[in-house]
């Protein structure tokens, strides 16, 4: 069973973020918040990923960073928590740690003298090192999007646009 | 500015900000929330509040109702900023009280004392729980129980490395580089062994729980507000963790000849 198996993921994704939670000493009451949209970001990345839907890897944690921006600031907006809080914990386990490893053996095995496989370690470490950038950067985004350019974080009576202006 | 600001000593109030903030920027809050905050409270307080900050340094000045400068100064720390939500949670809830209800300012400055001395988490769970992260992490990278138990033990070690170094001030890159190597040489040493199981999962989460998640994030979160250098200041350290990893990483699969 496919969904199963996207659930199942989804609940370890949803532990790495609670580890990460406990790392940065999250409140206690913001753990529960951190499982759950841990485990929303985990499975609806992974469903994405499915061979049926076919969404490729930095659209699905593109997509699933936008689930966990979203969710993170209604979570945070309701219980008056800082969204950042849960959102960080939550996109940490889909650093792509595995394409960083890859670009990064390549790039160490550049150094040997060139033969005839050069040529396809070249293209390898520059797909990885790619793919790094643009899975980072999706993370980052797809967290920062409802923050900072859609300004849906409750921020009291003070909104955020004004706190620059005088009075 | 109906209310009397002469009410509220802008001494005492300018270094409570200052002390908020500080504490703050050093918990991992991304300079728009440290503006807000301070912006917050110096408003509730009846003064009109200006501030430069750097990641590592903070000044305002307070001016009261008839513009005239009621308070400078600075604070700064020499330390690059950890990571403590529940510090920035706190001083943020208490912002949000403050600007409904004024409390008197000695009270302020206990509350901000508790907030500070606030302990983590006990050492022993933090360490189980990040180990465990580790190996959720091998398996949703693909990896099997095996493998999956052998990054609970590497990130459990390194980690613990990590926490002794950061006790005896060692610098943040060396300590994030030599974590990297004693993750990274436990699962060099099963593999040593000889385990039946490719351990190439194993080596790429074991060294995850160094990731400088915060920085990075919070660092594009300042360069979209248009804090582009405290963006870049937070990006270029996010990446000099990212060096450390990878030259630890890189260090112990020299030294074990591991072909990949």
């Amino acid at each position: 069973m496919e969904l199963l198996e996207v659930f199942y993921k989804g609940f370890w994704c949803s532990c790495a973020a609670l580890g990460f939670g406990i790392l940065f000493n999250a409140p206690k009451r913001s753990l529960w918040m951190i499982l759950l949209v841990g485990f929303l970001g985990g499975s609806v990345k992974f469903g994405l990923m499915l061979p049926e839907v076919g969404g490729r890897i930095v659209f699905s944690t593109f997509v699933a960073a936008l689930v966990i921006g979203f969710s993170g600031v209604f979570l945070g907006n309701w219980k008056k928590l800082i969204p950042m809080i849960i959102t960080i914990p939550s996109v940490i386990p889909m650093v792509p740690g595995a394409f960083a490893y890859k670009a990064m053996l390549g790039l160490i095995t550049l150094t040997h003298l060139p033969d005839e496989n050069y040529g396809q370690i070249v293209n390898r470490t520059i797909y990885n090192g790619t793919m790094t950038l643009f899975v980072l950067l999706a993370i980052t985004l797809g967290v920062t999007i409802p923050l900072v350019l859609l300004k849906l974080e409750f921020v009291g009576k003070v909104r955020v646009g004004s706190a620059w202006k005088k009075g | 500015m109906e209310k009397n600001p002469s009410h509220h000593d802008p001494q005492q109030l300018g270094r409570l900000l200052l002390d908020m903030g500080i504490t703050i920027l050093h918990s991992g809050a991304p300079t728009r929330r440290v503006n807000l905050i301070l912006y917050r409270v110096a408003k509730a307080y009846g003064y009109e509040l200006h501030l430069a900050l750097s990641t590592r340094h903070l000044s305002i000045s307070l001016q009261g109702g008839q513009q005239e400068n009621a308070f400078s100064g600075g604070r700064s720390k020499p330390s690059l900023p950890g990571v403590n939500f529940r510090v920035v949670s706190e001083i943020s809830t208490l912002s949000l009280e403050l600007a409904e209800n004024q409390l008197p300012l000695d009270q302020v400055k206990e509350r901000i004392k508790l907030i500070k001395s606030q302990p983590h988490y006990p050492r022993i769970i933090v360490l189980t729980v990040v180990s465990l992260a580790g190996s959720a992490f091998c398996y949703t990278f693909g990896g099997d129980y095996l493998e999956m138990g052998i990054t609970f033990l590497a990130t459990f070690f390194g980690l613990f490395l990590k926490q002794e170094l950061t006790k005896r001030s060692v610098n943040t890159y060396l300590i994030t580089f030599f974590s990297a190597v004693l993750a990274a040489l436990v699962i060099g040493l099963f593999w040593k062994i000889g385990l039946p199981t490719q351990l190439d999962q194993a080596f790429a989460t074991s060294v995850l729980f160094l990731v400088p998640g915060v920085p990075l994030v919070i660092s594009f979160v300042d360069l979209l507000d248009g804090f582009i250098l405290n963006g870049i200041e937070r990006g270029v350290n996010a990446l000099m963790h990212a060096f450390g990893i990878a030259a630890g990483l890189a260090f112990v699969l020299y030294i074990f000849q591991i072909p990949f």
